[in-house]
């Protein structure tokens, strides 16, 4: 049987950035510093996308960092440093969605994440083949797949990009959400499942979806959500 | 029709490589033989390839490295305000002298307090170095300024950057070495090798310590938003590598320049557009103080040239104050005109003829005076000749007995005040003569 913490343990002793850590641990502030130069872009373009919010999700790496440094005193390199701080990543998001939804101050596909152009339900309606189709262009495509991307929940947006752009493994996807591998193995499934169902025409076609869709029932967005 | 044997978890797991060999060999043979199934990993993985179409590269809007170090720097402070209480009120000039002298004394104290503010210290060093040359350069819409927030200031940086291209472009303002002492701190500009600022630190003598501890505490004390831009601006002068120290020394004199204006003129300058317009005052202004201080390394040929051509006038002019007073007026006015000039110019070297050349014409007459007043016996502004001083005192019978219980200097001066008008002597003493 495969030991997983054996695998961590050895995947911490090759990773440089633990040996940063380590130096953090000892409180070498310029460790620090190249910690966070070396992440605070790769945790911007995840958190962005799961509060869907610039200047939320760089508030959010800023607390991320925050946490590392109080916690240095306790870090003990069971696995890779990325995992460590994604999963620190992973906690400060999700308070910070079940804060704001309490708040009700925005929505998690947020007005600023949302496009004039594109929105679920039409994206849904396309899905049926229920509308006209128009050709895209690269930034109406971006803005399509961020709108689906949106649309998932937050548990299978995290475990899709950690996977995606953050190349984690499952097991290390397991590690950074505290879910099991099981888990992580269905996530990843509905969320891929949810993202081609949405996604499809386009991907049929290379064209989605149409405009003039004002006279459509907008409320059939729980398809693509369905976790 | 096959039974379907897979479901979408395990085609997913395939897809990313977590299917133990095995199983993912026997998808792999159903791919081959399995129209539906290939078409489903087919229609998985092109959703998965539409995901490289999200925007991948995020530039955050601000440094977040930087304000979280200030964060836990602020942090640390609070936990620790019995060491700092005493100094509370001034707490950069705290941080900045524990850099400094950290710096000096190669201390290992002070631990994460020190060794953030040092390192935020080491990081912005060229914009400290460069504080005093980069405000003047640094052009953000100052009515902004006075009436909210200055962080919130507008700020062209595209016109500033602009600016400095256009300050290297400018004849002799490199080499321009303008009187008046000059805030440079180091011989040379900041490393850009971080590790290498340390030493170029310890190599400044007391004087460029001082200097540099008083441009810390001023960048300190600066809105944040201000200091990112003058980060940027510094930037964009190291960036150019080969040319950094040329454009170093441009923005170093411009500064230099600009902060012998009145704060009214200075303010006109580095608002001035188009930059076209601001460029040519600013050579205007360079040119006129270049042909000044040439009058400081005149060579013996161009002073000879100078003596024999003051020589000629005193033929038609009663003394060298009426020549001074003719140079000071438009040609037009003055009863020495161009083609009086023109021989005087026509003999002197090369490099006096560019300089002339280059300055306005109302402004090169009175470079002529000013290079008289270097050349020609300082004791002869103000020179009447004797025999006028006597036909005056004769004049003056009346008074003779007044004049004659006079100490002798004080005699003559009036007979000169009399002669030259009143304004005469007071020039010359106010020349230093």
């Amino acid at each position: 049987m495969v030991d997983h913490k054996q695998i961590g343990l050895t995947a911490a002793r090759i990773d440089p950035d633990v040996d940063l850590m380590l130096r953090v641990k000892e409180d070498d502030a310029v460790a620090f510093d190249q910690l966070m130069r070396a992440y605070q872009a790769r945790l911007l373009r995840v958190l962005r996308h799961i509060v869907g919010s610039e200047s939320v999700a760089e508030d959010l790496v800023q607390d991320v960092f925050l946490r590392v440094w109080r916690a240095r005193k306790n870090y003990q390199p069971a696995a890779k440093f990325s995992t460590w701080v994604f999963h620190i990543a992973h906690n400060v998001a999700s308070n910070s969605l079940r804060d704001s939804k309490r708040r009700k101050e925005f929505q998690v596909a947020s007005s600023e994440a949302k496009s004039d152009t594109f929105s679920l339900d039409q994206m849904a309606i396309a899905s049926t083949g229920a509308m006209p189709i128009r050709k895209l262009d690269k930034a109406e495509r971006a803005e399509m797949v961020q709108t689906a991307v949106q649309a998932l929940n937050e548990r299978q947006r995290m475990a899709l990009l950690l996977c995606k752009f953050e190349g984690q493994s499952y097991q290390e996807i397991a590690d950074t959400m505290e879910l099991s591998v099981q888990a992580v193995k269905s996530l990843l499934s509905r969320a891929r499942v949810n993202l081609k169902t949405l996604l499809e025409p386009y991907i049929q076609s290379g064209a989605l979806p149409g405009e003039g869709v004002d006279n459509h029932d907008s409320n059939e967005t729980g398809g693509a959500n369905p976790s | 029709m096959k039974p379907n044997r897979f479901d979408d978890e395990t085609l997913v797991a395939y897809l990313d490589g977590e299917l133990p060999g095995e199983q993912a060999n026997l998808v792999e043979q159903e791919i081959n033989t399995n129209a539906e199934i290939r078409q489903r990993v087919d229609s998985l993985r092109a959703t998965w390839e539409l995901l490289l179409d999200l925007p991948s590269d995020p530039k955050p809007t601000r440094d977040l490295a930087q304000s979280t170090i200030e964060l836990i720097t602020l942090e640390l402070e609070k936990k620790n305000t019995s060491l700092w209480s005493k100094l509370r009120k001034n707490r950069w000039l705290m941080l900045g002298s524990l850099a400094i002298l950290l710096l000096s004394t190669g201390l290992a104290a002070g631990k994460i307090v020190s060794q953030l503010s040092q390192q935020r210290f080491m990081r912005n060093l060229p914009a400290v170095v460069e504080l005093t040359s980069l405000r003047n350069v640094y052009s953000p819409n100052t009515t902004t300024i006075a009436g909210s927030s200055a962080t919130d200031a507008e700020w062209d940086a595209e016109e500033d950057i602009e600016w400095i291209a256009k300050l290297s472009e400018i004849k002799n303002l490199g080499n321009f070495d303008p009187p008046g002492k000059q805030r440079q701190i180091g011989k040379s500009f900041v490393p850009s090798n971080p590790s290498d600022r340390r030493a170029w630190c310890d190599s400044l003598n007391e004087q460029e310590r001082a200097l540099l501890l008083s441009n810390y505490q001023d960048f300190e004390r600066l809105p944040r938003g201000h200091q990112d831009n003058l980060i940027k601006l510094t930037q964009v002068v190291y960036d150019k590598s080969a040319q950094t120290k040329d454009t170093l020394d441009a923005i170093r004199a411009y500064s230099a320049l600009l902060e012998e204006e009145s704060s009214r003129k200075k303010r006109e300058i580095k608002t001035m557009l188009p930059l076209e317009k601001r460029a040519a005052e600013v050579q205007r202004m360079v040119n006129l103080r270049m042909g000044q201080r040439y009058a400081e390394t005149m060579p013996n040929e161009d002073k000879a040239v100078i003596e024999k051509w003051v020589e000629d006038q005193m033929y038609y002019l009663n003394d060298i104050v009426e020549l001074y007073r003719e140079l000071t007026l438009d040609s037009e006015m003055s009863v020495i005109k161009r083609w009086d000039l023109d021989p005087l110019i026509d003999q002197l070297s090369p490099q006096a003829k560019e300089l002339y050349n280059d300055i306005d014409e109302k402004e090169a007459r009175s470079t002529i005076a000013y290079w008289i007043y270097f050349v020609i016996d300082p004791d002869m502004i103000g020179h009447v000749p004797p025999e006028k001083l006597r036909t005056e005192f004769e004049r003056l019978s009346d008074q003779h007995d007044l004049l004659e219980l006079l100490p002798e200097q004080d005699a003559l001066n009036i007979l000169k005040r009399r002669l030259l008008g009143p304004d005469a002597l007071e020039e010359a003493a106010s020349s230093g003569i």
